[in-house]
């Protein structure tokens, strides 16, 4: 689960980092894998299988697919102000927050995690938060439609006059 | 031990998850932030649950987790789909550039 971890933190400095955004996308890819790791480390397991098949499965391929599709993989010059200084500035002080954190990390040290069984997880869900996950159920076919409306081109939202387009459609 | 890694591990994919959005300019990478700071958010919500030590407290903890990584998905395909519209009207490279909300 360390392992999980530092690799984790390293995907985020390649996904914040990274010019070429093929390569964002990749990091993405390992940090959801790690944290699939450590979910299944702790216990999670039903969560772990669906990071694996809805963040990696399905997310990261989104974004890949958007990269190919609209042809933008590379990224150019941040136009942000201080643009190094304030990375090297916040690189040094994320060092300093993490050596005291690191020192002290001992004393959080808690109750080992005890999860429970994916039958418990299912009960909770089918039974306290059933109207949760019958709204998640419509929210995903509204942005369904959503997705579909947004995709469209302008001029098949607001078409044009008849006349036009018969023209057109004639030849 | 582990648990307290753990809450680092949160700590910092947000931290820099919130990094991406103020320096990145391609909407793609500030998008790839948010994600990551959504997954912060989960990680350290499946972390509390089991430190809890009530298996009713995890069991309802990990269900919530469960509908964050669907609300996820949702969320990436109308973005993504955002993301499409702002490219057609030739807005896709900066985000500098999408300053209106009207097409």
């Amino acid at each position: 689960m360390l392992v999980c971890a530092l690799v984790a933190a390293l995907g985020c400095v390649a996904v914040v980092l990274s010019r070429d955004l093929l390569r964002a996308a990749l990091g993405l890819l390992i940090i959801m894998l790690a944290l699939a790791g450590i979910y299944a480390g702790v216990g999670a397991m039903l969560i772990a299988a669906v990071q694996l098949i809805v963040g990696a499965g399905a997310v990261v391929v989104l974004f890949m697919f958007a990269i190919m599709v609209l042809n933008a993989r590379h990224e150019g010059k941040s136009s942000f102000p201080m643009g190094k200084s304030f990375i090297n500035l916040s690189a040094v002080a994320a060092l300093v927050i993490f050596s005291f954190a690191f020192a002290f990390a001992g004393f959080l040290d808690l109750v080992p995690a005890r999860m429970p069984l994916i039958s418990a997880v299912v009960g909770s869900l089918f039974s306290g938060y059933m109207l949760l996950l019958e709204a998640i159920g419509l929210l995903l076919f509204v942005s369904l439609v959503a997705v579909v409306i947004l995709a469209r081109r302008v001029d098949e939202i607001s078409p044009r006059p008849l006349a036009r387009r018969d023209d057109g459609g004639g030849r | 031990m582990t648990i307290g890694i753990l809450h680092l591990l949160a700590f910092w994919m947000f931290a820099s998850g919130v990094a991406g959005v103020v320096i990145r300019r391609s909407p793609l990478a500030v998008f790839m932030s948010i994600e990551l700071m959504m997954n912060a958010a989960n990680l350290l919500i499946v972390v509390g649950s089991g430190s809890a030590g009530m298996e009713a407290v995890a069991s309802q903890g990990l269900a919530a987790v469960f509908i964050l990584i669907a609300l996820g998905a949702a969320e990436v395909a109308v973005g993504l789909a955002v993301m499409m519209a702002l490219a057609r009207d030739g807005k896709g490279s900066s985000l500098d550039r999408a300053t209106t909300l009207k097409g």
